[in-house]
């Protein structure tokens, strides 16, 4: 009897857990798919729908530089996605992978021993494990970023913490992307309290902000697939997937993060300081959005 | 004559009011900034400050005793700039949500 009830008890605290876990991810799950389907019928035929999608852009432009219709996982490569001037330039570029030798250095990083002995190696066995980065950490209730998941690493084995955003912990987490490749992203909203960073997270890239009054979403989603100038403006879907990026105008890899703090500063507004509350649920949520997708890092970018 | 004595009434009014309004004083450096800053510190709170409002107010800082004309002027411009932040913050809190695909 007594083990019957327990089996009761059980069986009901597994399934109220998986009942709860649901609840916190229904309304992301209902944000992600939209936001997913939204991209797939604006790139579905740029030329078809230009009036809603494309007003501004040239009905000739869009014949003969737009690359449609792109399916879920395209989006991994940027604005090379749709645009084929871009994807000449990357093809080009990537023949020598210019991320190649800061990869070799992470490969480098992570087999270097620290003062104790140790490696990375201790912290982490298996290296491919970016798809489940940002995660919430219920018990420390934060997002827990790879950043500062192989900070912590190195202080737990008497290092100093590294500078985060570039530099040697980019070539570190490039390394872990380039192991985690074809892992598809698996971010999860456990907790009452990861809703909330989410929802923080979704609102910092939806609302207007700076001098400039502009959000992460009029240019990375409303503004995908049209151009400022010459640069082709990259969708928010998959965004992700690539990090840490070589990129040209860095001449260096950076981290997602890096590339978040720059977007924002580019509004006209206050740089936020990496590593900070806001630039977590920022990153949780754009992680969230590209959730099932296979990661491809690094990569290069202009 | 009684154009003189107007001419010479208006002068001494003018002057003494310029002389009454103590623009560019230390007190008044003092309040333009410690406002821009009391404003600032709302919208960096809030995480909208702009970029560039944080440094006008240190400028204004350093200009405080030398050039306080232009200190008022920058503080000012602080102020104006996290006044403004505030209230485009206020007016796209209403609207972000109708941003949001669906």
């Amino acid at each position: 009897m007594l083990n019957k009830l327990i089996k009761i008890a059980a069986i009901f605290m597994i399934s109220s857990t998986f009942m709860f876990a649901a609840s916190f991810n229904a309304q992301a799950e209902k944000d992600r798919k939209a936001f997913v389907n939204f991209f797939l019928k604006k790139f579905e035929n740029p030329v078809a729908n230009r009036a809603k999608y494309f007003p501004y852009v040239p009905k000739q432009e869009l014949e003969r530089d737009y690359i449609y219709p792109l399916k879920f996982q395209d989006f991994q490569d940027g604005p090379m996605s749709w645009y084929k001037p871009s994807r000449e330039q990357f093809a080009e570029i990537n023949d020598f992978p210019p991320y190649e030798i800061p990869l070799d250095d992470g490969k480098e990083l992570w087999k270097k021993p620290f003062a104790n002995g140790k490696t990375y190696s201790s912290c982490f066995p298996n290296p491919a494990i970016k798809q489940n980065y940002p995660y919430y950490d219920i018990k420390r209730d934060e997002i827990v970023t790879i950043g500062m998941a192989v900070n912590e690493c190195r202080v737990k084995n008497g290092e100093k913490p590294l500078k985060y955003g570039k530099g040697e912990i980019a070539k570190v987490i490039a390394y872990i992307a380039y192991k985690s490749r074809g892992k598809k992203i698996n971010i999860k909203i456990p907790s009452a309290n990861a809703k909330k960073a989410y929802e923080a997270g979704k609102k910092l890239f939806y609302k207007q902000r700076g001098y400039l009054a502009i959000s992460c979403n009029e240019c990375h989603v409303q503004g995908a697939g049209k151009r400022i100038r010459a640069e082709a403006l990259s969708p928010a879907l998959g965004s992700t997937t690539e990090m840490p990026v070589y990129r040209i105008k860095w001449g260096g890899l950076g981290t997602l993060q890096r590339r978040l703090v720059g977007c924002i500063k580019d509004t006209g507004s206050e740089k936020p300081k990496m590593q900070s509350k806001p630039v977590k649920e920022l990153a949780y949520f754009l992680t969230y959005m590209s959730n099932g997708m296979k990661l491809f890092g690094p990569d290069t970018r202009k | 004559m009684k154009k003189l004595l107007l001419i010479s009434t208006i002068t001494v009014a003018f002057f003494s009011g310029c002389a009454m309004t103590n623009y560019g004083t230390s007190n008044n450096v003092d309040a333009a900034i410690a406002s821009a800053q009391m404003k600032y510190n709302k919208a960096h709170k809030e995480m909208v400050a702009w970029g560039k409002t944080k440094s006008l107010i240190v400028k204004a800082r350093a200009l405080a005793k030398t050039s306080p004309k232009k200190a008022i002027a920058l503080a000012n411009e602080a102020s104006y700039e996290a006044d403004t932040a505030l209230a485009q913050s206020a007016r796209f809190e209403k609207t972000w949500r109708a941003e949001v695909p669906k």
